[in-house]
């Protein structure tokens, strides 16, 4: 898996629309995960903002923009830990379709929490449109978001979790730290223990 | 729109009203979104294993968020009879199916229990893997518990009083699972009797068990921090924010048996955690010295304390008991002692703090009590 470094610099990426370019998420979810980013994101920042990324090993940097969350926005993410996980889902999804070309297939409620399924475009789905997570290029993500804070042990925990997670399904894992900017998104293996990268 | 992308929409839906606490309405979507993918389920041929077993098991957890726990149980068991799900499959489906048999139980029983337990974790010092001594851990899992108790007599708007109101004690009841294997972790659950939240006629709404977890792991929080500032914002009443403060004082680890006790909802991540460690026994005095009102200050050079085992409390005549190397003392305490402080503390090693006030007539009286720190004793 290579990540693609498609971005010009000076692109921002817009946190919306996110059901257009990935056929797991429904319009009502997409409008919900990018009010929630927009919320976590203009918490600490003014748009557009500038992220690192380390992907895979790899580095690069994006800028990403955003509404300005309305006060109705804000009060129906008022909700900490809830905005800063739906907010995570927009923006680590819209980054693996930037860097991995990887796009969300579906959803699954775990008991604790959701899972994503990702696929290159076009896999991944039957027929109807639905998932098809025997398609053998799905693989499942992993996602958290860290309001606050360095992201270093947040993502070895979430290595671990893929690393216990079905072992027919490979997996990614991948957290972004609203506050400081950053991405990053890593496989089981652990890539040595550095932490936030500068932006 | 297919079935997959309908069963998302109610999702969204469901969790939406779930945050505007609309608990009836979000049950029935998490339905609607459970019927679709279970039909989603059944449609598929039989070879596609990984999606049946995923989406299965998210069927069967959308039923039980929409409290449909029969059809939820009964997903379960068809899954689980099909010789092609995987064992990492099978491990989720048999943990929802504890839960749905503990929730139908508890519901038998006329309580309700939360979505999420509280899970206190014992570590270092001398825990072992999934091993611990009782005595090293009972006065803080009693101490927690009680600290529910208050917080819910809090968050209810209930006066504050030496003992909670019996309709806290009728109303909520308390259990611990095992301990889980790799550590000692015991979930604790604030179950609430059913019928009585129903029928309230003088009193307030008592909260909901999960609003009174969540509450507590924000006062660990702030006292974990040494935010008394922002212990002082979220409980404005001072007789609670100093009950609650002594409560944790009795959880925080003594170094030696344990080393660490942490605190988080089960559902939360690992790193959201709060521990509090030995150090944290020093800036829980200082809060509580903080708290104190200047009129109750003892100069420093009047203040004494005694060590020995807290052989028994005579709630009659405000005494408690030491059995000290020089025998059998009374100390009277006072009126903030409160019971629920005192009883984790039973035939446990104790330092009492206070004074003799010239009043009284001489007789010590005793305005703390606390765990007894072998490094610290008196």
């Amino acid at each position: 898996m290579q990540p693609v470094d498609d971005l010009a610099e000076g692109q921002a990426v817009f946190v919306r629309d996110i059901d257009r370019t990935h056929p797991g998420v429904t319009p009502a979810a997409s409008q919900n995960m990018c009010e929630a980013a927009s919320v976590c994101l203009a918490r600490h920042h003014e748009p557009p903002k500038r992220f690192s990324i380390t992907c895979l090993g790899r580095f690069d940097t994006f800028l990403l923009q955003w509404e300005p969350p309305t006060p109705r926005a804000r009060n129906c993410h008022a909700n900490e830990h809830d905005a800063t996980k739906d907010g995570a889902y927009a923006v680590i999804l819209l980054t693996v379709e930037r860097q991995l070309r990887l796009v969300a297939v579906g959803q699954a409620e775990t008991g604790t929490g959701a899972d994503w399924f990702v696929a290159p475009i076009g896999r991944g789905r039957d027929e109807s449109g639905a998932p098809n997570l025997d398609h053998p290029e799905v693989l499942r993500l992993e996602v958290s978001g860290q309001n606050t804070g360095t992201i270093g042990h947040r993502i070895r925990v979430k290595q671990q979790q893929v690393a216990r997670g079905s072992p027919s399904i490979a997996g990614i894992a991948a957290v972004v730290g609203f506050e400081r900017a950053v991405i990053r998104i890593e496989d089981a293996v652990t890539r040595g223990d550095h932490e936030d990268e500068p932006v | 729109m297919n079935p997959y992308e309908e069963s998302q929409t109610h999702i969204v839906e469901a969790n939406r009203l779930l945050r505007a606490e609309d608990v009836q309405s979000a049950r029935f979507h998490f339905r609607k979104a459970a019927d679709l993918q279970w039909s989603f389920v059944k449609a598929l041929p039989g070879d596609r294993v990984r999606t049946i077993a995923v989406y299965g098991l998210s069927a069967a957890t959308l039923y039980y968020r929409a409290h449909a726990l029969d059809e939820a149980e009964g997903i379960i068991h068809r899954l689980l009879s099909r010789e092609s799900i995987e064992e990492h499959s099978q491990w989720g489906l048999r943990d929802l199916l504890a839960r749905i048999w503990n929730e139908q139980q508890m519901e038998a029983m006329g309580y309700h229990l939360p979505a999420q337990p509280v899970s206190v974790t014992f570590s270092r010092g001398n825990i072992l893997h999934g091993l611990a001594a009782t005595d090293a851990v009972d006065t803080p899992i009693r101490s927690v518990l009680n600290l529910f108790q208050r917080i819910a007599a809090w968050m209810g708007g209930f006066p504050f009083s030496a003992k909670p109101h019996s309709l806290l004690n009728e109303s909520y009841r308390a259990f611990s699972s095992e301990p889980a294997l790799g550590s000692y972790r015991i979930d604790l659950y604030l179950a609430q009797d059913a019928q009585l939240v129903l029928d309230l006629p003088d009193v307030g709404q008592l909260p909901s068990p999960d609003s009174v977890m969540s509450s507590f792991i924000q006062v660990v929080s702030c006292a974990s921090e040494g935010d008394y500032g922002g212990l002082c914002s979220l409980v404005g009443d001072e007789p609670y924010r100093t009950v609650f403060i002594r409560l944790l004082r009795n959880a925080v680890p003594d170094g030696t048996e344990v080393g660490e006790v942490e605190f988080r909802r089960a559902d939360e991540p690992k790193e959201q955690a709060v521990s509090l460690y030995p150090s944290h026994r020093e800036p829980l005095r200082h809060m509580l010295r903080q708290s104190q009102p200047p009129s109750a200050r003892v100069a420093p050079e009047q203040v004494q304390q005694y060590t020995g085992v807290l052989r028994a409390v005579d709630l009659d005549a405000n005494l408690l008991r030491l059995d000290m190397d020089g025998g059998k003392m009374p100390f009277h305490k006072a009126h903030d002692i409160l019971d629920d402080i005192v009883g984790p503390l039973l035939n446990k090693r104790v330092t009492i703090t206070g004074h003799y006030p010239r009043r009284t007539g001489g007789r010590f009286r005793a305005s703390d009590i606390e765990l007894a720190v072998d490094s610290e004793a008196a």
